[in-house]
Formats: structure tokens, sequence, C-alpha cells
């Protein structure tokens, strides 16, 4: 029986397949945009759409293996397989049809379902029956290397993040998929501690866990790097002459420093853990070039990480969007959610003001029909700015209030609706609900969610259970597709947020407000967030 | 002690060079080369590879820049995807030349995308001396679906249109960017055209990557002329 899988692709980080198996590209492609891109690649399985999807990067020839498989699927195999297929990759490059097939038959023939793992000692006896030993134990080799450095979590002091639910085992079925990397982990550990085993240990285990790679240094010269300039230059002789590599035991000091940095400049702590781990899994095992220093190769892989998760995934461009949906005769509706107090009603008077003076017919929907004042606030601004407010008052469905006033917009022509919700707590159930059937109900262009610039770790929980519950308490599963960062005026260079919140929704900043009047609206500028996470 | 002065000057004289060599290795210039570009999807891998290997091959999603050779001049194919936008600066300065391509038989998603990045790269060289010449393949002829040059043409105008008003509507507090006005593209009042507007003189050509002959393309990377010059 063949294996269940979708696809098997191994191809280079620039896009070229090098091997592959089956047909999912369009699965391959969706995993590149919203996890690899987006520095979520430190767990190694992701969902994407009904798929699973597991990985491995071979950073060493700049390439990336992926297994594609339907998610009703429980595989115990897939870390096993992409492992044994990545030594293929690095040692016979040109007959991965050979030694796919040869993998494939291997797994096929083992049962599906297998009891929980045998002791460590077993397991090894059983890996020298197999003929790919050599292969084998190279992978559990490099599976511990990974696994350290999840395991450790680059340097998290405690802040380490809990497990994720779905990895949890559960009894009636045995991930085995987890396992088999935990066994593999404690067979290299097990050689390690254990030195009356040495002799029965393969040589090429040995070496891998014993011997630095080329170009390696040892712990202790490596804390020395900053104050003594021997070091400095013997690295510097090492890296001129191109031999360099880096190695997950070199990167996690550096990885650890620049993780403290990013909290210190407000990222959330457990953000800044995934990115670095993130990142780490991209730089083990690949060369420096020729006067690249490891400290310099780490920052460098940090920070164009950094960029690319700051940097919007489409254009966030909202007077362009609003003009198209001007010629198509139809208002263009953004609904402002978020939390109590975080500006809402003042950034929504802001983006009015900012359409308006483009020659744009906007109008307000008062629909925090539930603080008190909230619509009085909203009318002087909307007096202020000269623009209709449409209002029902307090204690109204506000999903109605919107409808009714949508309806209103379209029938005076009006190009834009801006829809000012009540602030609520993520955790308030009842209030979530209703926000759910708001959006649902109006199904706006735009759902945009405001929070401060000031958030820490408090902003990652808001943000992401704000997108929860829209997900649960609404059949379309609309969530949040835009965010807004206010008082930027009031954070000097502690930016982290920005950070935190594209990251925990993969969403762009469309706004940020940096002040308290109307013309003080911008766009974020990522340049400068780097600059002042990075300098 | 005489010779004190002389080795403390030798010494600094050795100091000064090693921190020079030092500074001029680690932050090495980009060499010249001929850039591609274009949205995800249109072909750029593709086309990168038949260009420096004459290979067809199977691509996915790039992540990372290709570089490589054709001839004696450097081809980079910079990736499409919107997040990695970021490293388009340092590619276009050092661009003798840009091949942009769209996917033609899929306009009604990639002319936004398209516009947008074709209208960053102008604006980028619209105050510039040299400005390189842009060879833009209305990609996938192949296909039933394939707009015409033309079309292709119009829809990027009039995307770059209104780009024109919205795209620096509401500036980014980019240091270099509070103090210096970004370039405006075209003529203030007057409606966008390529043909009198555009800084780089742009080329339409429509082809098809995967079966066409690529001569017209690799004169282009290499002359930076096109045999055939099919534009309107
Ligand atoms: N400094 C500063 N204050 C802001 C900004 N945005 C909003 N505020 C202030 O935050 C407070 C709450 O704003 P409001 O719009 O009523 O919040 P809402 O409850 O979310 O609607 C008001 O005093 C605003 O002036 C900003 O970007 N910078
Ligand atoms: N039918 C057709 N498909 C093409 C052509 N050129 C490229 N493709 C396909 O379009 C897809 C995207 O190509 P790729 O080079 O990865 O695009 P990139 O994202 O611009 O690098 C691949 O499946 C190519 O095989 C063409 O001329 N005709
Ligand atoms: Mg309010
Ligand atoms: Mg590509």
């Amino acid at each position: 029986m063949p294996l269940p899988v979708e696809q098997v692709v191994v191809f280079r980080k620039g896009g070229k397949v090098l091997w592959s198996r089956g047909k999912a590209k369009d699965v391959v492609n969706s995993w590149i945009g919203s996890v690899l891109l987006e520095e979520k690649g430190g767990d190694l399985r992701a969902t994407i759409e009904s798929y699973t999807v597991e990985w491995r990067l071979a950073n060493d020839v700049d390439s990336v293996l992926v297994l594609v498989y339907n998610k009703s699927m429980e595989l115990d195999f897939g870390g096993e397989l992409l492992e044994r297929l990545r030594s293929a990759v690095r040692k016979q490059p040109r007959e991965l049809d050979k030694s796919y097939d040869r993998i494939a038959s291997d797994l096929e023939a083992r049962p599906r379902r297998v009891a929980p793992a045998p002791a460590p000692a077993r397991r090894e006896e059983e890996e020298e029956g197999e003929g790919e030993e050599e292969d084998e134990e190279e992978a559990a080799a490099e599976v511990s290397v990974e696994e350290k450095l999840r395991r450790r979590g680059v340097g998290t002091k405690g802040g380490r993040r809990k497990k994720k639910e779905d990895e949890k085992p559960t009894k009636k079925q045995p991930k085995v998929w987890r396992d088999t990397i935990h066994k593999r982990t404690s067979a290299a550990q097990v050689a390690e501690l254990d030195y009356s085993k040495k002799e029965e240990a393969s040589d090429a285990s040995m070496a891998t866990t014993y011997l630095p790679a080329d170009g390696e240094r040892a712990a202790w010269e490596e804390d020395e790097e900053e104050k003594k300039s021997g070091s400095w230059l013997s690295s510097l002789m090492e890296s001129a002459a191109g031999t360099a590599t880096l190695t997950a035991d070199r990167v996690e000091p550096i990885m650890a420093q620049l993780r403290e940095r990013l909290v210190a400049k407000n990222v959330a702590a457990e953000i800044a853990t995934e990115v670095c781990e993130s990142v780490a899994t991209t730089l083990a095992g690949k060369k420096l070039g020729r006067f690249e220093r490891a400290r310099g190769a780490v920052k460098d892989a940090l920070a164009a990480a950094v960029e690319r998760v700051l940097t919007p995934k489409r254009s966030t461009d909202v007077l362009r969007e609003v003009l198209a949906a001007k010629e198509r005769q139809k208002p263009y509706v953004i609904v402002f959610v978020g939390i109590n107090g975080v500006g809402k009603s003042t950034t929504l008077s802001k983006v009015a003001y900012y359409l308006k003076s483009h020659g744009l017919d906007v109008g307000i929907a008062a629909c925090d029909t539930f603080r008190s004042g909230a619509v009085e606030q909203l009318r002087s601004h909307a007096k202020c700015l000269g623009v209709d407010l449409f209002e029902r008052g307090y204690l109204k469905d506000p999903a109605q209030v919107a409808k009714a006033a949508i309806d209103d917009a379209a029938k005076k022509k009006r190009d834009c609706v801006l829809v000012d919700t009540a602030g609520r707590m993520q955790n308030n159930d009842k209030l979530m609900r209703e926000l759910a059937k708001l959006v649902t109900l109006n199904e706006p262009d735009l759902v945009l969610f405001v929070g401060e610039a000031l958030v820490g770790n408090d902003g990652i929980s808001q943000i992401t259970l704000f997108n929860r519950a829209l997900a649960n308490f609404s059949p379309t599963k609309r969530q949040i597709d835009g965010l807004v960062l206010t008082k930027f005026d009031c954070i000097d260079d502690k930016v982290g947020a920005a950070l935190s919140v594209t990251y925990a929704t993969g969403q762009p900043i469309v706004f940020i407000g940096v002040g308290q009047k109307y013309t003080h609206l911008k766009k974020l500028s990522v340049t400068q967030v780097l600059n002042a996470l990075f300098s | 002690m005489w010779w004190w002065g002389s080795l403390l000057l030798l010494l600094f004289v050795a100091v000064l060079v090693t921190a020079v060599a030092i500074f001029a290795l680690r932050t090495p210039r980009r060499p010249a080369a001929v850039v591609l570009i274009g949205p995800c999807g249109a072909g750029k891998t593709l086309l990168f590879y038949r260009l420096t290997e004459d290979e067809h091959c199977d691509t996915v999603s790039s992540m990372q820049s290709n570089q490589g050779q054709v001839g004696d001049v450097a081809l980079v194919d910079f990736p499409g995807h919107y997040r990695l936008r970021g490293g388009l600066k340092d590619e276009l300065d050092r661009a003798t030349k840009l091949v942009m391509l769209v996917d033609a038989a899929a306009m009604a998603a990639q002319a936004k995308p398209a516009a947008e990045l074709l209208f960053q790269v102008l604006t980028a060289f619209q105050n510039a001396k040299r400005p390189p010449p842009v060879l833009l393949i209305c990609n996938k002829t192949d296909k039933a679906t394939a707009k015409t040059p033309q079309r292709v043409k119009l829809m990027l105008m009039n995307e770059i249109e209104t780009l024109r008003k919205t795209a620096h509507a509401l500036r980014s507090i980019d240091d270099d960017d509070d103090k210096q006005q970004p370039a405006q593209l075209g003529v203030e009042g007057r409606v966008f055209s390529f043909d009198q507007h555009s800084p780089c003189p742009i080329t339409f050509l429509p082809i098809s990557v995967k079966n066409d002959d690529l001569s017209p393309v690799r004169a282009f990377v290499q002359t930076g002329l096109v045999s055939t010059t099919p534009s309107s």
C-alpha cells in the first residue's frame, strides 16, 4: 500500500523544485507564504486548509523538504521520512527517486500505528538491522540538534511557550511522529551519557556528537568573544578562510541576547521566543560567507525576518480601496474594533478626515450603543469634521444599527461608512458574540483592530482572542483583516508591539496614530521600526 | 629610543590598513546586474533558469533571490512576494536593466500588485541620472485567456493613475521621507502615460516563457535592445 501522502517535495529557497512526488503545489505555495515567510517555522508542522504540512530545512544546501498529507490522517512517520530524505539530499541529490522509494517501502512495511516507544537501547538494536543504518544515525544526530534548540527555547528563561494542545499525544491515538523524535533524541542522549556504550555507537554518530563541526569553536571561547581581541582575530581568520559554519550551539547564545533585546523593546516575550526559534532553524548548518561573523550573520537573519513579518502581505492603501469601491458604486465599510479606551473613536475620526480631505463622501455609524456618552462623543467629532453621523441612540442592537447606516449610505450614494463599535474585553463572550453578529450581518470591507502601541504581553491575548471569538461566533469565520496601533507618540523607541501584533495575526498595520489631532494618522515605517529594534 | 616612533607609526599604518580592508570587504557593493521583477507566479524563476541554465524546471514560490549569469551579464531573480519587498531598493540600486514579468492570463489578479511594483520602481527612478530600460514581459501567451500587451498596458496605466493619487497620500514616518518629498511620478494634473511620463523606457513583449524561443529576452538582457519591438 502506498504511503497516504499528497506530496513530498524538495526545493531550493529560491523556488526551484529539485525533486517531487505527488501534487499539492498550491498547498506548498500557501505554506511558504503563511508559515515560512511569517517566521512561524519553529514548529516543523502546520495545518494549511485541509492539509497537514511537515517540513525540514537543509540550510547547508539551501533547500527545504516538505511533506503534505490530508489533515484527517494521523501520520506518525513524517519527521522520520523527511529526515532520511534529507540525508539523501545531502549525499545523493541525483538519486532522490531511488532513495525515496527505499524510504517509502521501509515505512510502508512498518505497522501504521505503533505502541508507545520501546526503550532507547532496544531501538538502537533494531536500527542496526536496517539497510540505511548510516543515514539513520546521521538523521538522529541532526534531530538532536534541532530538538536541542527547541527544548532550550533559544535561551528563554522560563518564558518557554507551552506545547500546543494539538501536540499532546492522546492515549487513543498515539502520535508517534512526535515520539519518534523523542526516541531519537534520547538515543543520542544515552550515547552521550553512557560511556560504556561508546564502542557500540557508530563512529559517525560519535563524531557528530562530540567533535566540533568545521569552524565551530568551543563554548569557553565563545563567551570571551566580545572582550578578547585574540579570539576576535581568530574568528576573523576563520571567516576569511571561508570555513566557518553556523551550528545550533553557536547560534543559541547570540540569539538569546537578541531575544532579550527584542523583549526590552517591548516585543511580547512569547512572540520574541517564537520568532527567534524560527530564525534559528533557518541558520543551523548554514555556511558563513567570507568575513562574515556569527554574531553579524545571526543578527542580519533576525532583522531580515522581522522585516518580512512587518512588511504587509498585501497593499494597505485604504484610499485606493475606497476609490475602487466608489467606481463600483457601493459604499466601502470599515468597522473599528478593540477594547476600551484604545482610540477607536479617535482613529475613526482621523480616517474620516483623511478620506474626506481626498474628496470622498464619508458617513459615520454610531454603533457603540453601550457606553454612555459614546454617541455624544462621536456627534461632536462628526460636527467638527463636517461629516454626517448615523445614530439610533443607546441599547439598540449594534448589528442592526450598522445595517441601517449602510443602507442609508447606499441610498445617499456615499463612498464610505465608518462603523464605531463599543470597546469590549476579549473574554466577554456576550459582547464578542454581538460583535461577531455585526461583522457577519454587514460583511464590511475591512475589520480594523485598534490597539495601543503601549501594549506588552497582554496585547497578544487581546488580539488572538478577538480573532478566535470572531471565528467561533460567526458562521462566515470572518476575522480581523487589518491593525491600527495608536499612541505611537507615547512609546519612544519601544516599538515592539508592532512586531507582536503583526506576528500574532499575520495581518498588516494599516494605520498608526501619533497624536490626538485628526492629522496625526500615518503609515507604519518598517525601516523606522527596524532601526529602533536593532540599532 | 629612536625606533619607538617608527614602530608606533608602523603599527598605526598596519591597523589603518586592516581596518580599511575589513570595512571594504565586509560591506561589499552589490555588483551590477539585470534584475527580474514581477508579482508572484508571473514566471520569473522559470525564466531565470531558462536563461541561465537552459533548463525548464518546476517551481514553487521563491523565498529568496536567485543569482546567475547569462553570458557575462549577471542576472538576479527577485522574489515577488509582498513580504520580501523590503529588499527591492537594494536590487534597484544595482540594476542596469529591468525585466518585469506579469501573468497576462491572470490580469484580474495581477494588475494591482504589478502596478504597485511598477509604480514603486518608476518612482524610485524618477530623478535618476540613468534610469534602466524596462522590458515588460506579458507572459503565458500560450494560455487562451492571455491579454494582449495593449490591454496589459492600459490596465497598468489605469492602476498607476490611481496610485499617483493614493500611494503617497498618507506619509509614513520614514526618517528620510520626512525631509524630502517623495518624487512625483508623471505631471501634476495630467493623466499618466508610459510613453510620455515614464523615466524608464518600457518595451512590452508578449511571450510564453514556457514554450517560446527566448532570443528577444536574451538580446535585451545582453544589449538592452529588443529585436522585435511590438510595443504599441
Ligand atoms: N497621544 C495619543 N492619544 C491618542 C491617540 N489615539 C487616541 N488617543 C487618546 O486616547 C483616548 C481614548 O480614545 P477614544 O477614541 O475615546 O477610545 P475608544 O474608547 O477606543 O473609542 C482619547 O483621549 C484620545 O485622545 C494617539 O494616537 N496618540
Ligand atoms: N502556461 C504557462 N505557464 C507558465 C509560463 N511561465 C511560467 N509558468 C508557470 O507559472 C508558475 C509560476 O512560475 P514561477 O517561475 O515560479 O513564477 P515566479 O513566482 O514569478 O518566480 C509555474 O508553475 C510556471 O511553470 C508560461 O509561459 N506559460
Ligand atoms: Mg469610543
Ligand atoms: Mg520565483
